[in-house]
């Protein structure tokens, strides 16, 4: 067999191999739209416990319509009218799950109208906390509470509006703007700090931590002095996160100054030890 | 002096001038300086730190240098822990003041010190080591021993502790 025969053959299997996954390719969801129809069909009434199997052709029209914008663009306005029409819990869950792949912008409002909902605010935030765009982060930003700009900033009051959101709800929402970091939320979040329910001034710090820029630490920092007893803890713990946020994006002096609020003798011996390795690490960092 | 000669010294001059000759950057004098005051803290916890710094962090010869060099001011057992961490450090610059610690009055810091030429002893040690495998305390024995066992003589080719080992079999049949 020469080279040449086995190059012929290579092209040969090659083209083969390719015109298989074609095939494949049209065989999933998107070839088959009568299948895709039948699934969201299913879904309308789909509840747990029933067979899963039913909504698969979904899952493969969303690898089939990788690439394709127009496609995609079909397929999550049916996911769409999957979450807001009068369907199941797992149902919309389902479509929630599925628009966590496929979601955009076009999404947010129907997803931000689930936050205040009890059953399907943390499937609204599964969405909007991976969605890129603004979009999704300023729909749950607009749950906090709102820091109002001075009028006449010598004589005029900070005015801040109720969180929208109670309890669990906002604990959730203030999570998810922190695992997003979002910069622009931190002013809601600073005045989150001094809320009375001790849960969400916790997730307040942490997302301040998580944030991690210098505006959060400087929130954290100002904070932590007053911060009362049960609060501590969590502060400690925003502060070392927040740092070593700040040192990974090159903010060392801002990292060492949180570091060395927290070297202080009145804090915890582990949180001490914490904060003297961080600064090593700034230190190393040099 | 041809001209290939004059490119050549410039060029290892340029490249010798490159190395760092120590701590060159300003962050590493603060840092070893940092690590210094934690393995002298009287503070367990901290002392820790220190030693796991003197342990992972810190590289180059310099910084191994200014830890062994604590050894001889501090207490006995802080003087095992960073014998015992100099070892894992595994840079040989340690190993002079690791051996002048083979000199010192307490048994368990004598035995750290046969521990740690595991890691970063030559073959020079070899004697040491062997002597102290047949004749120290127990704790020395031991450590001497183990040290034996993984130490590797440097640019020969039989291990140390084969030959030793070749030689006690010879001292047997004899």
């Amino acid at each position: 067999v020469t080279s040449k025969a086995i190059g012929i053959l290579t092209l040969a299997a090659g083209l083969a191999a390719l015109g298989g996954v074609n095939v494949f390719a049209e065989e999933g969801g998107a070839g088959d739209p009568p299948a895709l129809d039948k699934a969201f069909e299913t879904l309308q009434t789909y509840d747990w416990g029933a067979d899963r199997s039913l909504l698969n052709p979904i899952d493969e029209a969303i690898i089939a319509t990788h690439g394709d914008a127009a496609a995609r663009q079909a397929l999550e306005a049916k996911l769409l009218a999957v979450v807001t029409g009068e369907t199941t819990r797992a149902a919309k869950d389902f479509a929630c799950r599925k628009l966590r792949t496929v979601g955009t912008a076009d999404s947010v409002p129907a997803l931000a109208a689930l936050l205040p909902d009890e059953e399907l605010s943390h499937m609204a935030r599964f969405v909007l906390e991976r969605m890129p765009g603004e979009e999704a982060a300023a729909a749950m930003r607009k749950t906090l509470p709102q820091v109002g700009r001075r009028f006449l900033w010598v004589f005029g009051k900070r005015r801040v509006t109720q969180s929208t959101l109670d309890g669990d709800l906002e604990i959730g929402v203030i999570g998810s703007l922190g695992a997003r970091r979002d910069a622009k939320s931190i002013a809601s979040l600073t005045v989150l700090l001094a809320d009375e329910d001790a849960g969400v001034a916790c997730a307040a710090a942490g997302s301040l931590g998580l944030i991690g820029t210098p505006a959060a630490a400087k929130a954290l920092g100002d904070f932590a002095p007053t911060a009362i007893e049960s609060l501590k803890p969590a502060v400690a713990d925003a502060c070392l996160v927040c740092a070593e946020n700040l040192l990974a994006d090159g903010h060392a002096s801002d990292a060492r100054a949180l570091y060395e609020l927290l070297k202080t003798e009145d804090q915890p011996k582990h949180i001490q030890v914490a904060a003297t390795k961080g600064l090593l690490a700034v230190a190393a960092r040099k | 002096m041809n001209r290939s000669c004059v490119l050549a010294a410039c060029f290892w001059l340029m490249a010798l001038g490159g190395l760092p000759a120590g701590p060159a950057r300003a962050g590493d004098d603060e840092l070893l300086g940092m690590i210094v005051e934690l393995v002298g803290s009287p503070d367990a916890d901290m002392r820790l730190l220190g030693l796991q710094q003197v342990r992972e962090e810190a590289p180059g010869k310099a910084a191994t240098r200014r830890f062994a060099a604590l050894l001889p001011d501090l207490g006995p057992a802080v003087q095992v822990q960073l014998i015992d961490a100099l070892g894992d450090r595994g840079d040989d610059t340690a190993r002079p003041g690791v051996l002048a610690m083979l000199a010192v009055e307490t048994e368990a810091v004598r035995a750290a010190a046969l521990r740690a030429l595991a890691r970063i002893g030559t073959a020079d040690d070899g004697p040491a080591l062997a002597r102290m495998a047949a004749s120290g305390s127990d704790m020395e024995r031991e450590a001497a021993r183990g040290s034996l066992r993984r130490l590797r003589a440097r640019g020969r080719r039989t291990p140390w502790s084969k030959r030793w080992r070749m030689r006690m079999r010879r001292c047997g049949s004899s």
